[in-house]
Order: structure tokens, then C-alpha cells, then sequence
């Protein structure tokens, strides 16, 4: 399972938390990430918080399929070619994969845990970064 | 079943976000295996004094 790839532009902005960006042939790819997403009504954050241990979300396993279907495929990639003329991508986020080419297979476990916290005892006034925000 | 590839032309594509495991290929796959879990549940809104999360590096809750 080869293919000739040619690509003309490619423009991508970001690729983050655990993603792929790949040109080209592979085998298999598996990708994942975990992530905590607090949103805070005060921007203040300790540098060692959140522990994945804590929410039951990060422990679960997920029930997937094994094993391939069987069946008798027969791919004939005898001159068979790719031609891009120009992509343009921001973001590729969150055990993503994005692929110009043949794999194998491709495997990909995203969990996220969103939490919003509204604070009732808010300090009076600014920030310690200056900016007024209640 | 017999598969003949023959070429595969693209012009131009534009994409703001490929955003938790998703898959944006062009070309070929055998098994593609996806899952995301996004969990919001009313627990998760918190209102009261500040309180940090638990601190990294425990193994028990």
C-alpha cells in the first residue's frame, strides 16, 4: 500500500496536544490525550493543579473493535498517484491526525473534563496583573 | 474484492480546525479507530470560595 504523494502548499497554523500532521506513508498511528479544561471565573491558577487521578473520566477505558473485519481485499496502487494543490489548516488539536498518504490504521482516544468555577469570596479591585475583571 | 486506485487530485482545501480525535486523510486507510470523551456534568459548575484542584502527583483521589 504505497502511493506516489505530491503536494504543491501546504499552510498549517498549529498542531497541538498529541496530533499528527504527517506527508506521505505510515503504518499505524495512535494518538491520545487527556485534559483537564478549567474555566475559572478568576484567572488564578496554581502552578501543581488538577490531578487526572481524581475524575473517574481518565480511568474508563473505552470498548472498541479488536479485530479487523475479515474479509479478501485486494488493492491495486499499480500508477495510482496523489496530487494536492494547496491546503491552508489553523489548527490540527486534540490527538487529531492529519494525513496526506496510506496507513495501516489509525487509533485515537480523546478525553476532556471541563470544569467551571465561580468564585464567591473575589478579592476587591484589580488584579495582580493590572486589569479589572469583576 | 478487488480495489483499483488510479490518481487522486486535490485543489484546494481550507480548514479552521481538526479538533479532538478526528481524522482528515486524502489518501488511503485500512481501520480508522476514533473516540472522544468530553464530559460536562452539573457537578463540574462549581460555586463557591476558591478552592484550588488537587494537587498533581497523587495516585488515589
Amino acid at each position: 500500500m504505497s502511493r506516489f504523494t505530491q503536494v504543491d502548499v501546504i499552510k498549517i497554523t498549529n498542531v497541538a496536544n498529541g496530533s499528527s500532521s504527517i506527508c506521505g506513508d505510515t503504518g499505524t498511528i495512535k494518538a491520545d490525550t487527556n485534559a483537564l479544561a478549567l474555566q475559572r471565573e478568576m484567572p488564578y491558577f496554581r502552578h501543581e493543579e488538577g490531578n487526572y487521578a481524581d475524575y473517574k473520566i481518565f480511568s474508563e477505558t473505552i470498548p472498541r473493535l479488536d479485530t479487523a473485519p475479515q474479509m479478501n481485499l485486494e488493492i491495486d496502487n499499480f500508477a495510482s498517484s496523489i496530487h494536492i494543490g494547496n491546503i491552508k489548516i489553523l489548527a490540527v488539536s486534540s490527538a487529531s491526525t492529519f494525513q496526506i498518504g496510506c496507513n495501516d490504521s489509525i487509533e485515537l482516544v480523546s478525553k476532556v473534563k471541563a470544569i467551571r468555577q465561580f468564585v464567591t469570596n473575589k478579592p476587591p479591585g484589580p488584579t495582580p496583573y493590572g486589569v479589572t475583571i469583576f | 474484492m478487488t480495489v483499483i486506485n488510479k490518481e487522486l487530485q486535490v485543489g484546494s482545501i481550507r480548514i479552521v480546525g481538526i479538533s479532538a480525535s478526528s481524522v482528515f486523510l486524502i489518501g488511503d486507510t485500512k481501520v480508522i479507530n476514533c473516540s472522544s470523551i468530553y464530559d460536562t456534568p452539573p457537578e463540574s459548575l462549581i460555586v463557591g470560595p476558591f478552592v484550588p484542584l488537587g494537587p498533581v502527583g497523587r495516585t488515589q483521589a
